[in-house]
């Protein structure tokens, strides 16, 4: 555009003088806005006015005049803060209303406890009874009942026949540590050719998590992130 | 006493006994084809019936009539069915009162109002059967509606919705 501003507290392009402001480089309340419209309005006597640089210099006077206006009448500001505070209250008092009422129904269901009859089925137990209902509408959680009154219910001999047996861990983890480090100490080797020692499903875990604690400890350095199978060194 | 009035708080205290939740007085009115005011009058002969003897009584509140043990058998009873009752927590409680008052209302609106994740809390509230999703709200996402149900009436003791307290009824 060109247009230079030559003020007190700035001489330079209007563009820049627009930045400034923008980025609170420079405050707005000690620019006279007025004086730069009236120096720009004395340049343009006398001369043919491009109306794009006219437009471009009101565009920036404009933008200069709203954060003048901003800056002059806080109103906006504190009206938010307001509704922030009263917004903040409104909460509060949600939260402490709903609290009465809870502190209320605990005193109803503690009044209720003590009385067991038709009226005072308990829930959980009562869902539970419903297994048809439950399947027609099949959901996890509705499993999930079935599945928790199966428990209750089953008889002993019901659970011995559905029982697994646990096999006793045949190496711990501390273990497989110890003889990772003892294996391939000062070695490079990828974590694939050290789980493939071991064909046991169980000894593989065992082992990845020993690697695991590893690496964790420093022992083991990651060479290269290949995801699927990481080069590995043994610095111990 | 007479026959007829005999066996009037027999078949009352029949229907009470196999009732699987509070029974409304206009209910029992109704099965025994009399007045409100002769009900009354049979259930206070029951209730005395039950004041110096036996192991039940009448409890009578906004949801209606039930026949229950006494309190002071309560103890007992735990020992013998130790499973069968146990009290909301805290944080269950608060997200009732919450779906109580805003019904319909997603997760996300208790959410904001309790300031803390409620998905657990409200899983176990629809497993005890307390509240029940109603439809999806028209907005993005279609988040879940959720009411109060019966089971929650009948738990609390109360007939409606509109038997809790309003905000000017309670001391903030």
């Amino acid at each position: 555009m060109g247009f230079e501003v030559s003020l007190d507290a700035f001489e330079g392009p209007i563009e820049l003088l627009l930045h400034l402001i923008k980025t609170k480089k420079l405050d707005i309340t000690r620019i006279a806005i007025a004086e730069i419209i009236d120096d720009y309005l004395a340049l343009m006597q006398g001369i043919t006015i491009d109306i794009d640089q006219a437009g471009e210099f009101l565009q920036v006077a404009t933008l200069l005049l709203k954060y003048k206006v901003r800056c002059l009448l806080p109103v906006e500001q504190a009206e938010d803060e307001t509704v922030e505070g009263v917004d903040h209250l409104v909460q509060l008092m949600q939260n402490k209303y709903y609290a009465v009422i809870a502190d209320l129904l605990d005193t109803w269901q503690v009044e209720r406890e003590g009385y067991y009859g038709g009226g005072m089925r308990p829930f959980l137990v009562e869902q539970a009874e419903k297994v048809e209902d439950a399947l027609q509408d099949v959901t996890l959680l509705k499993l999930a009942i079935v599945f928790d009154h199966l428990q209750k219910n089953a008889t002993e001999e019901q659970i011995k026949q559905t029982s697994l047996t646990v096999k006793d861990l045949t190496v711990t983890l501390a273990e497989q540590k110890q003889w990772l480090l003892e294996v391939y100490a000062q070695q490079r080797v990828y974590l694939g050719r050290v789980i493939s020692n071991f064909s046991d499903k169980l000894k593989q875990v065992i082992t990845f998590l020993a690697v695991l604690e590893c690496i964790q400890e420093g022992l083991i350095a990651i060479i290269s992130q290949e995801l699927n199978d990481p080069l590995l060194f043994f610095t111990v | 006493m007479d026959k007829q009035l005999e066996e009037q708080i027999g078949c009352l205290e029949a229907i009470l006994f196999v009732a699987d939740e509070p029974v409304s007085l206009e209910i029992l009115a109704d099965l025994l084809d009399v007045t409100i005011q002769e009900l009354q009058s049979l259930l206070k002969c029951l209730a005395d019936k039950y004041q110096n003897w036996g192991g039940l009584q009448l409890l009578q509140d906004d949801g209606g009539i039930s026949l229950v043990t006494k309190k002071r058998y309560a103890s007992v009873i735990r020992r013998f069915k130790p499973e069968r009752k146990k009290r909301l927590s805290r944080a269950a409680l608060e997200t009732l009162s919450i779906i109580a008052y805003q019904q319909p209302v997603t997760r996300v609106e208790i959410e904001a109002v309790r300031g803390v994740k409620c998905e657990k809390v409200l899983n176990r509230l629809l497993a005890l059967g307390l509240i029940q999703d109603v439809g999806h709200k028209d907005t993005l996402g279609k988040p879940l509606l959720y009411c109060t149900t019966k089971a929650f009436l009948d738990y609390f003791g109360l007939k409606s919705i509109a038997d809790l307290p309003q905000p000017h009824d309670l001391k903030l």
